[in-house]
C-alpha cells in the first residue's frame, strides 16, 4: 500500500472581505458531500476554538466564519514564517433550500474542523416505492 | 540564531499587526534561522517564533488529526513532525473536495542552543505548538560586578 503524502498549499484570501472583522480573512478548505439523508460540509479552520465559530443560513446562503484565537501569540516574535494567520470566512449558495430541513441543521467543531449537517426534508428524500402485485 | 538581534520587544496587540509582521517575513525569509530544506510546499507549513523567555515555538496548522497519530521527535538540532490525517468514514457523493488526507512527515533543523529535554508539545483546535527551551548553558547569565 503506497503512503499518500500530503502536499501543502498556500491559503487563499477571501475575495469578498468580511466587513464584520478587521484584517485579512482566508477561505477554509471545504469538503461537501451529499447522501440520501443530508448535505454535509467539513471546513478546516485551524486555530479557531469552538466558541468563535459562526454558521448562518439566510435563505439559500450559508455563511461560515471562524475567528482565530490570538492571545497565544502575545509576546511572541516571529522569526520564520511559511503561512499567515487570519480569520476564516466562506459563503455557499445551497441548491434550492426547499429540499432541506433548515431547522434541522447541526454544526459541530472539533480540532479546528467544522462539520455542518443539513438534513434533507422528508418529502425530498429518495423513496423506494413498493410495487404491489395484481 | 545568537547572531540575530531582536530589537525592541513588540507584543502583538491585534490581528492586523500580527498579519503584517508575518507578511513581512513571508516576503523576506530571514537568514538568521535556518530550518533546513524549506518551502511552503512541504506539509505542514511552519511558523517559528521566539517567546518572552527566549524559547523557540514552532506552530503548525494540522486540523482534524487524532493526536494519537501525531509523532514528534526532538534531537539536538532537529525536530521531526509526522502524522496521518484520515478522511471521515463512509462519506460519499462529493460535490467538492479540497481537504487533503494522508501521511506527512517533516524534519527541520533547530538552532544549537536548544535543549531537547525541555520540549512541550500541545495540540489544540487543530494547531500543533511545540515549545523548546534554551539549554541552561545558553541562557543569559547575570554577572555580579565585584567592587573593590
Amino acid at each position: 500500500m503506497t503512503a499518500q503524502e500530503i502536499a501543502a498549499k498556500a491559503k487563499q484570501e477571501a475575495a469578498e472581505p468580511d466587513h464584520t472583522r478587521p484584517g485579512r480573512a482566508y477561505l477554509p478548505d471545504v469538503d461537501i458531500c451529499e447522501d440520501e439523508e443530508a448535505l454535509r460540509l467539513w471546513a478546516d479552520m485551524p486555530g479557531v476554538p469552538q466558541d468563535r465559530v459562526s454558521v448562518e443560513l439566510d435563505r439559500d446562503v450559508l455563511t461560515i466564519r471562524g475567528e482565530v484565537a490570538l492571545d497565544r501569540y502575545d509576546g511572541w516574535r516571529p522569526v520564520y514564517t511559511e503561512y499567515n494567520v487570519g480569520n476564516f470566512f466562506r459563503r455557499f449558495t445551497l441548491p434550492s433550500s426547499a429540499r432541506f430541513d433548515v431547522d434541522g441543521i447541526t454544526a459541530r467543531m472539533s480540532a479546528g474542523v467544522l462539520e455542518v449537517k443539513i438534513p434533507k426534508a422528508e418529502r425530498a428524500r429518495h423513496r423506494q416505492i413498493p410495487v404491489a402485485a395484481g | 540564531m545568537a547572531a540575530t538581534s531582536w530589537g525592541a520587544f513588540e507584543p502583538f496587540a491585534d490581528l492586523l499587526e500580527l498579519q503584517s509582521a508575518l507578511g513581512r517575513l513571508l516576503e523576506n525569509p530571514t537568514l538568521g534561522l535556518n530550518l533546513g530544506p524549506s518551502s511552503a510546499s512541504v506539509f505542514p507549513p511552519l511558523n517559528v517564533f521566539v517567546d518572552r523567555e527566549g524559547a523557540v515555538v514552532v506552530c503548525a496548522e494540522v486540523p482534524g488529526i487524532d493526536p494519537a497519530a501525531l509523532q514528534i521527535e526532538v534531537e539536538p538540532q532537529r525536530l521531526t513532525i509526522s502524522g496521518q490525517r484520515t478522511a471521515p468514514e463512509g462519506a460519499r457523493g462529493y460535490h467538492r473536495r479540497e481537504r487533503r488526507f494522508g501521511r506527512f512527515s517533516r524534519a527541520v533543523q533547530l538552532p544549537a542552543d536548544l535543549d531537547p529535554d525541555r520540549t512541550k508539545a500541545e495540540y489544540r483546535d487543530g494547531m500543533l505548538t511545540i515549545r523548546i527551551e534554551k539549554a541552561a548553558s545558553a541562557r543569559p547569565r547575570t554577572i555580579a560586578v565585584e567592587t573593590r
